[in-house]
C-alpha cells in the first residue's frame, strides 16, 4: 500500500501528527512519499486536498482507500485505520 | 488610511528614522578596523548595546544584532539544539508559535528530533502540569513565546522558565516580538529571547537575540566574531542605534502606552459584544493592543478584503491553512469552525484614536448585520 502525506514545515499540526504517524506506519506495511505544501504544487495539485494540513492519502491498487485530514488522536488513528490492516 | 495592523508592523518612529538617518551620514566607519573613526564606532555600539540591556533589565545576557525576529528565532532554536544535541533530543514548543519558530521544530523533527507540542488551557495559556509531565532529562530546548501574535494571549513565561530550569541541560527560548513594547515582562530568567525593531516603531531589518552568558550556541552564520561570535558580518551602527532609540522610547513610555491602549480596547471590545453575529476571540486577559474578532457571517479573507476597500486595514492568519480557509489558532482555542474561518486580527496602538476605533466599529456593524 502506498502513502502520500502533504505537510508543511512550519505546521504545527503536521508536528504533531508525525511521530503519531511513524508509530501507526510500523504496524502497516506502507511505502510513504512526502510532499511539502508550499513546494511540490504540481505533485499537489491533482490531489485535490483542501485546506487543512496535514493530509494523509493511503493508496491500494492504484485507488484511494482512506484519506485523513488535520489532527486525530492516537485512538482515533487507529480506529481509522483498522480496516487497511489486511490490505 | 486607518491602520489597525500593529502587530504586523509598525511605523517608524521619526525620532528613530531621524537617529538612523544621522548616523548613516557620518558614523560609516566599519567597527571591526583599528582606525580611530572606526573604533569610535565600536565604542558607539558598546554604548548602545550597554542602554539596551538597560532599557529591559538584563545585566548579563548578551545582546546579538540580527536582521529581526526570524533570525533570532532561527539563530536560538537552530544554534542551542546543535550545540546540546549531545546532551539529548527532544525539544518542546507551544501551538502558538509564530511560523518563524515551528518551522525551525519542524524542520529539527525531519532531521531526527523527537517534537512535542504543550497542551493549552481554555484561556490559551500554557497548561503547566502537561510542560511538567513532558519534560524529561533529554529535553533541550523549550520555546514558548511570551506573547501570542494571533490571539494576544500572555503566557507565564516566569513559571514556564522555573519548570524548565530544573532540567540543567534544558534552555528556556521565549519570542518576545510581540511583549515587548505591550506589556510589562520579566526577562531575565529567560534563556533566550527574541524580538524585532520593526514591531517597535524601530526599522526593518534590526532585531536581536538576547542570550545568558550560560548557554552556548551553534552560528548560524560563519565568519569570525563581529560584535558578537554568533554572528558574522559588518555590524550596521545607525542600524544598532535606531533599535536602542526605539527600545528606549517604547520601554519608557510603556505604562502610558498600555493604559491608553487598554481604553481603546474596552471601548472596541463593548462596541463589539453588543453586535449580534460578532465574538471576541482573544481571552480577556491577553495584550490590549491585540483583538482578534469573528464575523460570523463572513470568510475572513472577505472581511480583511471588504475592510481594505474601506480604507481600514486588519489582518487575517491562517496558520496551517490556505488563504481561504480556517485559522488553525483559533478554531484550537474556540474548538469553532465558523469562528475560526471568520476570525479577524485587529491590533492598536499608542497611535491609534477613538474616533479611528468608531469608524471601525460602524463598518464591522454593517457587515455583522
Amino acid at each position: 500500500m502506498k502513502v502520500i502525506m502533504i505537510t508543511a514545515i512550519w505546521c504545527p499540526s503536521c508536528i504533531l501528527m508525525r511521530s503519531r504517524y511513524t508509530e501507526l506506519f510500523k504496524n502497516l506495511n506502507v511505502q510513504i512519499t512526502e510532499y511539502d505544501f508550499d513546494d511540490d504544487f504540481e505533485e499537489i495539485r491533482p490531489l485535490n486536498i483542501g485546506a487543512i494540513l496535514p493530509v494523509v492519502i493511503f493508496i491500494n491498487n492504484h485507488q484511494e482507500v482512506l484519506r485523513i485530514i488535520g489532527e486525530k488522536s492516537k485512538k482515533e488513528l487507529l480506529k481509522l485505520t483498522e480496516g487497511l490492516k489486511n490490505i | 488610511m486607518l491602520y489597525f495592523d500593529y502587530s504586523a508592523t509598525t511605523p517608524t518612529n521619526p525620532l528613530v528614522l531621524e537617529a538612523f538617518m544621522e548616523a548613516a551620514k557620518t558614523d560609516f566607519f566599519n567597527p571591526n578596523s583599528a582606525y580611530p573613526e572606526a573604533i569610535k564606532i565600536k565604542e558607539l555600539i558598546d554604548e548602545s548595546t550597554e542602554k539596551i540591556k538597560q532599557y529591559l533589565h538584563l545585566p548579563s545576557h548578551e545582546v546579538i544584532y540580527l536582521s529581526g525576529a526570524t533570525e533570532a528565532n532561527n539563530l536560538a532554536i537552530k544554534g542551542v539544539v546543535y550545540k546540546n544535541q549531545h546532551l539529548g533530543k527532544h525539544l518542546i514548543m507551544s501551538p502558538f508559535e509564530h511560523s518563524s519558530v515551528s518551522a525551525c521544530f519542524g524542520y529539527l523533527q525531519k532531521q531526527g528530533f523527537s517534537v512535542d507540542i504543550v497542551k493549552t488551557l481554555p484561556n490559551g495559556t500554557i497548561d503547566l502540569e502537561d510542560l511538567k509531565t513532558l519534560m524529561h532529562n533529554e529535553t533541550i530546548l523549550v520555546s514558548i513565546c511570551g506573547v501570542a501574535s494571533e490571539l494576544g494571549i500572555i503566557q507565564p513565561t516566569g513559571a514556564i522558565a522555573e519548570i524548565v530550569h530544573q532540567y540543567p541541560n534544558c534552555v528556556f527560548h521565549s519570542d518576545m516580538t510581540q511583549a515587548i513594547g505591550k506589556t510589562p515582562v520579566k526577562l531575565e530568567p529567560i534563556d533566550l529571547i527574541s524580538m524585532s525593531g520593526h514591531k517597535i516603531y524601530g526599522l526593518k531589518g534590526i532585531g536581536a537575540l538576547l542570550r545568558k552568558e550560560s548557554v552556548k550556541l551553534v552560528p548560524l552564520l560563519h565568519g569570525g566574531k563581529s560584535t558578537s561570535k554568533y554572528r558574522s558580518g559588518t555590524p550596521s551602527y545607525p542600524l544598532i542605534l535606531s533599535f536602542e532609540k526605539a527600545l528606549d522610547i517604547i520601554t519608557s513610555s510603556l505604562a502610558k502606552n498600555e493604559i491608553y491602549v487598554r481604553s481603546l480596547n474596552h471601548y472596541l471590545t463593548e462596541g463589539i459584544s453588543m453586535m449580534p453575529g460578532v465574538c471576541i476571540n482573544s481571552p480577556l486577559d491577553s495584550v490590549p493592543h491585540i483583538i482578534n474578532i469573528s464575523i460570523m457571517s463572513m470568510p475572513a479573507k472577505d472581511t480583511q478584503e471588504y475592510l481594505a476597500s474601506e480604507g481600514i486595514y486588519v489582518s487575517t492568519q491562517t496558520a496551517c491553512s490556505s488563504d481561504d480557509s480556517r485559522s488553525e489558532t483559533v478554531y484550537r482555542l474556540t474548538l469553532s469552525e465558523t469562528k475560526a474561518r471568520s476570525s479577524i486580527r485587529i491590533s492598536l496602538s499608542h497611535l491609534s484614536t477613538k474616533a479611528e476605533v468608531e469608524t471601525l466599529l460602524n463598518t464591522i456593524g454593517r457587515i455583522g448585520l
